[in-house]
């Protein structure tokens, strides 16, 4: 199942900063664990991903810092903000909004066969 | 094999290809894919291919760089508590830099700071004065369109202008001529006013002017009561201006309240106007009707000259053709004579004379090159000092430019460096500028007030700041930010040969220009002297002079035997004007063999019996007016040059006669200026004629004028009641007239002055500079056995060239000047070798002072000191 553009879109803030809610990470692992949760329907260009975050640390819900991993490799490490946590919370008011208003809608599953 | 590091190398490249792409971008990009291959290394892959499917992307490189640019350019709204950004990013930083290279280098700070603010400070203040002396009667709204009748006259042979014209040619131009929209007559006099009952209520105007209804409406002076067109329109109306109002009556109304003029003709107030600018040229505080003031017959009288008339012409008429006009209307109307009238614009009255030639506009001329000297003084002073210390900041720049720092970026932070000096010393100057605002008007009777300023001065202050700046950061900003790097390393300074020598010739323009304000000044002082002492045919010192009143005419003979009991007063005489001040011309004069068909004019000077003693003139044949001889009152004293243009031999006892009447020439009197030095000699009559008396003039004894002037007041008290006991000195007077000429050299002192602080200060900080750039070299020479002079020598030695090279510039450049501006006065001082060599002898000594003073100090250092500098 493909998910639209649009949706992956919209959607890649709210996984960013619930993802890292759970703590500071770098990118590459954000990417494996964003595949790891959307199990495959997410399907994205990994790279793509690198540019949202500058975005989003730009806009002051992200904070970075290079660290050199203990396999000496120097890797950018994410950190969500105050101002993320907020915008996080407001987003996650928003999805459950939509998700209430489409799961009411579709309680009593019409037939799809 | 395949090569791992190879290929990300590779790879990188790529990347970096774009511009959009950081290091820190690709340092991440590289990191996700070496982890994303030693994933895929371990899921079984060779290596080749893990890495090759480690780089591939389902997305476009060209998307992902797109993402990376939209991201870059992405601005955010600034957050509140952000200062606002109006400057380039690096402003501040720049900014930041250049404060902490100031603190660091104070002497050298200071002396650029106060140069740069002395610069602007005079520039401002000329610019100031220069702005308000080509403002002069610009604030009418029709200014464009009103012009002043001038008249061109001959008097002997010479060609005359004046601005005194017959009073029917308004009336007649205003009715006769279609390109004339009005037109207006216009007299100055003075009144004693009175009001009331209240014997207190008595003033004496000085400034009363008598004019013709349309007055108000050609010129604009805002009415603050009644009505502009018909203020005037009754015979018996009079407006005042705001504060002759205010002084009169206080607070109360003063339309409809009745004042008399030399007690004698009653006005009513019928209009209030606001007080007249000090930028206009007709600055009065009454106004009256020409109808009632002017005797009729005058009104009618094409002969006699006593009015000025402005006219407002129909816009887009030629006034040329308005000219031409009018000179044959003055024709028709005096077909004896030869006269013709001219247009000059209102704004150009102020400045030029009537007949074109520049009045206040050579000075206006003069100052605003001052003030471009001096901003360029100013400016070479930085650009020398910020150059010179190049070597200091030559590691600077290269350790930049060796950290990656661009050209540019350099050339932008020595630029703000230039340009926060200037903004200090802009913040200086304009305070200066305020502390200078007492003296400023004292000495040119013009009020500065910082505050008022109105937009167009700002942004010639602005302008003349943005050009300080530019002029002074330029240069350095390019030479600084041209260091090579290895170079300004390795050996400290790269330096071209060419840098110093244009600091050389920047020192020698600066040097030069100095000099060239010197002469100048010289020049004008010499030629103020010139004046002073120039013998003018009479004695002017110790002559008082009064205006008479009707009692005084009438009382006149006890008034002046009154006055001749006192020991202190040593003369009494009557006269039509001030001496010196000449106005009156005559025609239709004859004499024996004189041409047919000749016609001439002569100045005329109505004096008393007693004036040509009073007034010490010598006569070279003949002899003086006198009382034992009844028939003077209609014979005839002329000048020397009068005679020469008759061309009479032996003219004593010749008959002569002026218009209708007739007398002998009893004698000739030595020339004396009968006008201004601006003018030349002219012939002139001399009569004895009581109906011209309008003054009295008392020799004093120089050792009591106290006790004299007191004496004259008492007998004036006795013989004039009621009238306010007002004199003048005649020598006074005379400086009134050079007025400007006095101004100028006064100004043009402080300016030069100034000028020299400026370049001295520059010069100071030069020498610093050579002395502290050759320390080691004194250090060795003084160790080899030199002695203090010979070091002094060696360090000032350059400086005395720079000198006598600047005078050979400044010489010629100013002798022309200065000849031009000679030749705008008929009797100018010579221009001798003294001034130059004088000028010149002062710029050396001045230069050498300032210069030995760092040098002195260099050669005195203790060696050992200076050579375990560094």
């Amino acid at each position: 199942m493909m998910i639209d553009k649009a949706l992956v879109a919209a959607s890649t803030k709210p996984i960013i900063l619930s993802i890292l809610l759970g703590g500071e990470d770098y990118g590459y692992q954000i990417i494996q664990k964003v595949k790891d949760i959307s199990g495959g329907s997410l399907e994205w260009s990994d790279k793509m991903l690198y540019p949202v975050l500058h975005r989003m640390e730009k806009e002051g819900f992200l904070i970075s810092r290079w660290k050199m991993s203990d396999g000496g490799r120097l890797r950018r490490y994410y950190k969500i903000t105050e101002k993320g946590c907020l915008e996080l919370d407001s987003e996650r008011r928003q999805w459950r909004s939509v998700t209430d208003a489409l799961a009411q809608l579709w309680k009593p599953l019409p037939s799809l066969d | 094999m395949f090569d791992l590091e190879k290929a990300i190398g590779e790879w990188k490249k790529t990347l970096f290809r774009s511009e959009n792409m950081e290091e820190a971008d690709v340092a991440e990009l590289e990191s996700h894919v070496r982890e994303e291959r030693a994933r895929l290394v371990k899921e079984g892959f060779d290596e080749a291919a893990a890495f090759r499917k480690a780089i591939e992307d389902p997305a476009s490189a060209e998307a992902l760089e797109a993402e990376y640019a939209k991201v870059r350019r992405l601005r955010l709204d600034r957050p509140a508590w952000h200062p606002a950004r109006l400057l380039p990013v690096f402003a501040w930083s720049h900014m930041k830099i250049a404060s902490r290279k100031m603190r660091k280098q104070k002497a050298y700070s200071l002396i650029n700071t106060v140069g740069l603010a002395l610069g602007m400070t005079c520039s401002f203040l000329i610019f100031f004065w220069v702005q308000d002396e080509l403002g002069y009667n610009r604030f009418h709204e029709k200014a464009d369109q009103l012009f002043r009748v001038n008249k061109k006259y001959q008097i002997g042979s010479e060609t005359q202008y004046n601005s005194s014209t017959p009073f029917p040619l308004a009336p007649a131009v205003r009715e006769n001529f279609a390109e004339v929209i009005d037109a207006t007559r216009f007299q100055r006099i003075r009144a004693l006013v009175s009001f009331g009952d209240n014997e207190d209520n008595v003033f004496y105007e000085r400034r009363v002017c008598v004019v013709d209804p349309s007055f108000f409406r050609i010129f604009s002076f805002p009415f603050v009561k009644g009505d502009p067109v018909a203020a005037l329109a009754e015979p018996d109306s009079i407006v005042l201006t705001e504060s002759t109002a205010a002084k009169y009556f206080g607070t109360e109304d003063p339309v409809g309240k009745t004042l008399t003029l030399d007690h004698d003709k009653d006005f009513v107030v019928k209009g209030v106007v606001e007080d007249i600018p000090p930028n206009s040229d007709l600055p009065f505080d009454l106004f009256v009707p020409t109808s009632r003031m002017i005797d009729p017959e005058l009104l009618e009288d094409w002969g006699s000259h006593y009015a000025m008339t402005f006219v407002c012409l129909q816009g887009g008429s030629v006034p040329a053709e308005v000219e031409k006009k009018l000179s044959k209307l003055i024709q028709e109307q005096l077909p004896k004579e030869q006269i013709s009238l001219a247009l000059q614009p209102l704004g150009d009255i102020h400045l030029y004379f009537e007949d074109g030639s520049e009045e206040g506009m050579k000075f206006v001329r003069a100052f605003s090159i001052v003030a471009v000297f001096i901003l360029v003084i100013a400016c070479i002073n930085y650009i020398n000092l910020s150059t010179a210390r190049s070597e200091k900041r030559a590691k600077e720049v290269g350790l930049r430019k060796v950290v990656g720092a661009r050209r540019m970026q350099i050339a932008w932070q020595f630029f703000a460096e230039s340009l926060l000096f200037t903004l200090i010393a802009l913040g200086l100057a304009l305070l200066l500028i305020q502390m200078l605002e007492g003296v400023f008007h004292d000495l040119t009777g013009k009020t500065l007030v910082l505050a008022d300023f109105e937009p167009g001065f700002m942004v010639g202050l602005l302008l003349i700041a943005g050009f300080t700046g530019l002029a002074s950061g330029v240069y350095p900003a390019i030479v600084l930010s041209s260091f090579k790097p290895v170079q300004a390393l390795r050996d400290g300074l790269d330096r071209p040969k060419g840098k110093a020598s244009f600091r050389k010739t920047l020192v020698v323009v600066q040097v030069s220009l100095s000099i060239m304000l010197l002469i100048g000044m010289g020049g004008i002082e010499q030629q103020l002297r010139y004046f002073r002492a120039i013998d003018l045919g009479f004695d002017k010192d110790n002559v008082l002079f009064m205006r008479m009143t009707g009692g005084l005419q009438k009382n006149y003979e006890a008034f002046r035997h009154e006055l001749l009991q006192n020991p202190d007063v040593a003369e009494v005489a009557r006269s039509f004007q001030p001496p010196g001040e000449m106005s009156a011309i005559v025609r239709g004069l004859r004499w024996e063999g004189m041409e047919a068909g000749e016609s001439v004019a002569f100045g005329f000077i109505p004096v008393d019996y007693d004036t040509l003693d009073l007034l010490d003139m010598k006569i070279v044949q003949g002899r003086k007016f006198s009382r034992e001889f009844p028939a003077d009152d209609s014979n005839f004293i002329l000048n020397e040059r009068a005679v020469e243009v008759m061309g009479l031999e032996d003219p004593i006892g010749k008959p002569f006669s002026l218009e209708d009447s007739t007398g002998t020439i009893v004698g000739v009197v030595k020339n004396f200026h009968s006008m201004p030095l601006n003018y030349g000699i002219e012939p002139v009559v001399l009569l004895v004629d009581p109906e011209y008396y309008s003054l009295v003039l008392v020799k004093i004894r120089p050792d009591n004028r106290r006790g004299a002037i007191s004496g004259v007041e008492a007998a004036w008290k006795k013989f004039a009641p009621g009238f306010p006991f007002e004199y003048h000195y005649l020598d006074e007077r005379f400086d009134l007239y050079y007025g400007s000429e006095i101004l100028a050299g006064k100004l043009f002192r402080y300016f030069v002055l100034i000028a020299i602080v400026i370049s001295c200060l520059g010069l100071l900080g030069l020498s610093a500079f050579v002395a502290e750039q050759k320390t080691k070299e004194i250090g060795i020479r003084k160790a080899l056995g030199a002695s203090v002079p010979r070091v002094v020598l060696l360090l000032t030695k350059q400086f005395l060239l720079w000198v006598l090279l600047a005078n050979i510039i400044a010489w010629p450049v100013a002798y022309i000047a200065l000849r031009s501006w000679l030749d705008n006065y008929p009797f100018r001082t010579s221009l001798g070798l003294p001034l130059f060599l004088l000028s010149a002898a002062a710029a050396l000594m001045i230069t050498m002072i300032t210069v030995s003073f760092q040098a002195v100090r260099a050669a005195r250092a203790n060696p050992v000191d200076s050579l375990r500098y560094e």
